[in-house]
């Protein structure tokens, strides 16, 4: 048996899942630098003695993609290659006694809220100090902004707030000094994210303040670009419109999960909201921001689902015309309140639905795009080719 | 030589891009740039500096 120490070992980070994931890996490796062990973000180069997988256990396809890359890090550790594999995040929150039992060979599983006691196995001290500051794994012009973390939503759907908690606000000030720092090392754009960012300041200032921080983010230097992700609909803050109309740094640009439009599907998955409330919102949103581009999510195949209620989806789309559009298919989580119902609309008949919803929206993204040639576009560039071919399109879709 | 760049309506990772040929134009990774939309494809916009 070798006994190495571990200080001085190169520990190679790997982020499933989502943006907030990643936010959390920049901050685990920001405390491994300040305890001077190296780390490297998802390095296939350099040779690392120590693994640490950061999971995600949101649906059935990203819980296997998790699976599957503790298993071929265990296998790896099994041959000798490694010699510490350690699994964190959201898949070992919810399922840590499964995984104990099924996966040998993990030293460590640890929850979202376990860094200290992971940094402890690694002979690192949590360093309070340190908080806001990450080491980044995003290209330079570009950086996450955690405003929040958890969710106090009941979508009946949603396993988050099982792995994330309750809803925690970052303060204000906390953030614009997060931002400022993010500036001084090159960051253009930042993008704001949260498991529901509308939500915020309700926990800590009683009332939404996602558009006083908005305006505060908006004078930081050297951020050009501010984006919102994650905007719940239900209790929309209206007052963000006048922010994105009136600061030219923040994008006329929405993410807001929608997820469906039929009311007896919004009132399932306890959306807190309407059809009619939904057309209303979208409606203002334009009125408001002359121009906005608007990113939704939708869910094909969520338990009652028929034939008029998907139909009735499309009819939607096509009326709405959003810019950027995603679907997946509803996935049966456990411990959630959907979990209840019975998962009856056939895999295949979710397939064809999720089809249907991309066509469609394929045609309305095509015309959208056509609309814009002959137009002058602001653009970040982000990568230099010497062929284009070689720039192979990405799915729509995501996570 | 090819830029690949974003546009305000373009998050990373999620959306689409700007595809921006750039012959006689030495440009910079990270820097803004503007650009006139010339074609479009159902997914990306071709674009040349403006």
């Amino acid at each position: 048996m070798r006994t190495k120490s571990t200080k001085n070992n190169r520990v190679n980070v790997i982020t499933l899942g989502c943006s907030k994931n990643v936010v959390d890996s920049e901050v685990l490796m920001g405390q491994l630098l300040a305890n001077d062990i190296e780390a490297v973000h998802e390095s296939k180069t350099m040779a690392s003695d120590i693994v640490i997988i950061n999971t995600c256990g949101f649906i059935d396809n990203a819980k296997q993609e998790s699976i599957d890359t503790i298993l071929h890090f265990a296998k790896e550790k099994a041959a000798g290659k490694i010699d510490k594999l350690i699994v964190t995040g959201c898949l070992s929150e919810r399922y840590k006694p499964d995984l104990e039992k099924e996966i040998p060979n993990v030293d460590h599983f640890f929850g979202t809220r376990d860094l200290p006691l992971l940094l402890n196995t690694l002979g690192a001290d949590y360093k309070n100090e340190l908080v806001g500051e990450r080491m980044l794994t995003t290209p330079r012009h570009f950086a996450y902004l955690k405003i929040s973390e958890g969710c106090d939503r009941p979508c009946s759907f949603c396993a988050i707030p099982l792995m994330r908690g309750n809803h925690i606000s970052k303060p204000i000030e906390k953030l614009v000094a997060e931002a400022t720092e993010l500036a001084a090392k090159g960051t253009k754009e930042l993008l704001l994210i949260a498991q529901d960012s509308t939500y915020y300041g309700l926990d800590i200032y009683k009332d939404r303040k996602l558009a006083d921080l908005m305006r505060a983010l908006a004078k930081v230097e050297g951020i050009e670009w501010i984006r919102l992700h994650y905007a719940f609909p239900s209790g929309f803050p209206e007052d963000i419109l006048d922010v994105m109309r009136e600061e030219p740094t923040i994008c006329k640009y929405l993410d807001i999960p929608l997820q469906h439009i039929s009311d007896a599907m919004l009132k399932s998955m306890r959306r807190g909201t309407t059809r009619k409330k939904t057309y209303e919102l979208l409606t203002r949103i334009r009125e408001k921001v002359p121009g906005i581009t608007i990113r939704t999510t939708m869910i094909a195949g969520y338990p009652g689902e028929t034939e008029q209620d998907h139909q009735e989806m499309l009819q939607f789309i096509k009326e709405a015309r959003f810019d950027r559009l995603g679907i997946f298919t509803y996935s049966h989580e456990e411990n959630t309140h959907a979990y209840s119902l019975i998962d009856d609309v056939p895999e295949e008949v979710k397939q064809d639905r999720v089809a249907a919803v991309m066509a469609l929206q394929q045609e309305i993204s095509a015309e959208i795009n056509e609309a814009k040639v002959g137009r002058i576009e602001k653009s970040l560039l982000t990568e230099k080719r010497e062929c284009i071919i070689l720039a192979v399109r990405k799915p729509i879709l995501r996570k | 030589m090819y830029y690949i760049g974003r546009s305000e309506a373009d998050s990373p990772e999620v959306d689409n891009e700007v595809l921006i040929e750039a012959k006689d134009t030495y440009l910079r990774v990270g820097s803004f740039v503007n650009c006139k939309i010339t074609s479009a494809g159902e997914f990306d916009l071709f674009a040349v500096p403006f």
